[in-house]
């Protein structure tokens, strides 16, 4: 099997992948909570009425 | 075929002339540094910079005595002079001297001193090579000897067309990448590339920049066409210092590059110039296997070797280039998270700038080393001896090179330090930048998350490509 024989070259991109998978994580669970956030929100009344 | 047999008679080289390192902590875990360094970054600047600083025109003049010391008549004379004799010795000792790389000076002195030795120079005094430029100054010598004779200036037949933009001279670059990395050499193994050919292309680009800058006027050619011009004056808008209508004055560093990113072609250039150095290195680590399968594959179907080398490594070039521009446009794309009426080409062209710090961060991280070494030589024996026939006109042609002069790890943390230099000043660019596009400090931050992410990519595929090439 080419691929676990050649484990050593190959996994190593894995630990550089590592910080950018855990930004893009964190990116992606941030923009979700303001998401959330936003809806959730209740509406601001109306200063007017 | 094996591959060994096509590096018969080859000359080795290296582009990034590095050794085993002894490191305290392996070099993957350098990228998870670098990556928490530029987190720590975006949050301080999310925190502490709240208003756009680099947007204005910060030039200033420098006091008269010093702008007259450094810019006058015999300055630029002289400047222009050592231009013309540069070029000419580049020829010279292309078309007369010996055909071994190592021993001749035009190799060296265009590929190094040149190409890499101006960028360095360019990033500190600004652009330098407009004083230096051999064609610039051999054009206003030839308009002088016009006016002198006709009595007046011709108008140039043509108006350049303004949509092309850079566009000429990111061909021109792209011209020069392929020449020096797929034409003559892959990895380490030169193919192709001899003094001859590089003094024949010297002149064939000699003779296509004075085409152009008949045909649409000296300045303005440079401003659009002349590869070299535009190149190193992309890196001089991160420069202190800027000549402006003949008065040298000093500007806010970095601040200069807000402005770059306006005409056609110049995304296009700052993505070329990261992707041409990420090509070189990966084509020496990671890249190696993949691109030696092709090669086998395309001798197998009756190509020949060295042109299997080169459409193998020219379609590789070409992947890696479309790589980096998905990258990019990807982190682009990815501001739409906020709010925003500007289409995502807008957005490109609005950001671009912050990427010519990369740029730069990945040549110096790429060919620190190459510099170092080679500069040695240019500086004595090829300085010496430019033909390589045996001269000794400055008494250095007996001197080698000290490869002792600097250490592997050394090597390793320029090659770190100057990634995260030029991604933290990148991040420092587009904040900036979406301070004056979204207005609110808060929303400014949120659409540079995916610029934060694309800053973190670019670091750890640099020393990733570093590390491979290491090995």
């Amino acid at each position: 099997m080419p691929p676990i024989a050649h484990v050593g070259h190959w996994a190593l991109w894995v630990l550089y992948a590592i910080p950018v998978v855990i930004v893009l994580g964190s990116i992606v669970v941030t923009i979700a909570r303001d998401r959330r956030d936003r809806r959730d929100r209740p509406p601001t009344p109306d200063p007017n009425l | 075929m094996d591959l060994a047999r096509l590096a018969d008679g080859l000359v080795l080289v290296g582009h990034a002339l590095v050794g085993r390192q002894d490191l305290p902590i392996p070099e993957w875990l350098f990228a998870w540094g670098a990556s928490l360094v530029l987190i720590v970054s975006f949050l301080a600047l999310s925190l502490a910079w709240r208003r756009s600083r680099l947007e204005d025109d910060s030039w200033r003049p420098v006091s008269a005595r010093l702008g007259r010391l450094v810019v006058n008549p015999v300055t630029e004379l002289l400047a222009g002079a050592v231009g013309v004799f540069l070029l000419g010795v580049v020829v010279w000792s292309g078309l007369a001297g010996t055909e071994a790389p190592d021993r001749n000076f035009s190799i060296t002195f265009v590929f190094v001193t040149f190409w890499l030795g101006m960028v360095v120079l360019s990033v500190a005094f600004g652009d330098l090579f407009r004083a230096f430029n051999p064609w610039r100054a051999i054009a206003r010598v030839a308009g002088a000897g016009f006016r002198l004779i006709a009595g007046q200036s011709a108008p140039p037949p043509l108006s350049y067309p303004e949509r092309l933009g850079r566009w000429p001279a990111v061909a021109g670059i792209l011209a020069f990448v392929w020449l020096e990395l797929i034409y003559g050499a892959a990895g380490f193994q030169t193919v192709g590339l001899t003094p001859h050919t590089v003094a024949v292309a010297t002149l064939a680009y000699s003779a296509y920049t004075f085409v152009g800058m008949a045909l649409f006027g000296g300045e303005r050619w440079l401003r659009g066409g002349e590869a070299f011009s535009i190149y190193f004056g992309m890196f001089a808008r991160l420069a202190p210092f800027e000549v402006r209508e003949g008065v040298l004055g000093r500007r806010r560093p970095l601040s200069a590059a807000t402005s770059w990113v306006s005409t056609p072609g110049s995304v296009a250039l700052v993505l070329l110039t990261i992707g041409a150095t990420t090509f070189d290195g990966a084509s020496e680590g990671v890249l190696g296997d993949p691109i030696a399968s092709l090669l086998d594959w395309l001798v197998e179907t009756g190509l020949g070797p060295v042109a299997a080398l080169r459409v193998a490594n020219t379609l590789f070039l070409a992947f890696t280039l479309a790589f980096v521009a998905g990258l990019f446009w990807a982190g682009i794309y990815g501001m739409h998270t906020v709010r925003t009426s500007l289409s995502t080409g807008r957005l490109g062209a609005l950001f671009a700038h912050a990427f010519i710090p990369i740029a730069l961060a990945y040549l110096v991280a790429h060919y620190f080393s190459l510099v170092v070494f080679q500069e040695q030589a240019q500086f004595t024996f090829l300085l010496s001896d430019p033909l390589g026939d045996g001269s000794d006109y400055f008494g250095t042609a007996g001197t080698g090179i000290d490869y002792g002069a600097i250490s592997a790890n050394a090597i390793w943390y320029v090659q770190v330090g100057a990634l995260i230099a030029g991604h933290v000043t990148a991040l420092v660019l587009g904040h900036d930048r979406a301070l004056k596009v979204y207005g609110d400090a808060r929303v400014a931050a949120r659409s540079q998350y995916w610029m934060l992410a694309l800053m973190v990519g670019f670091t750890s595929l640099g020393l990733y490509l570093l590390s491979q090439a290491n090995q």
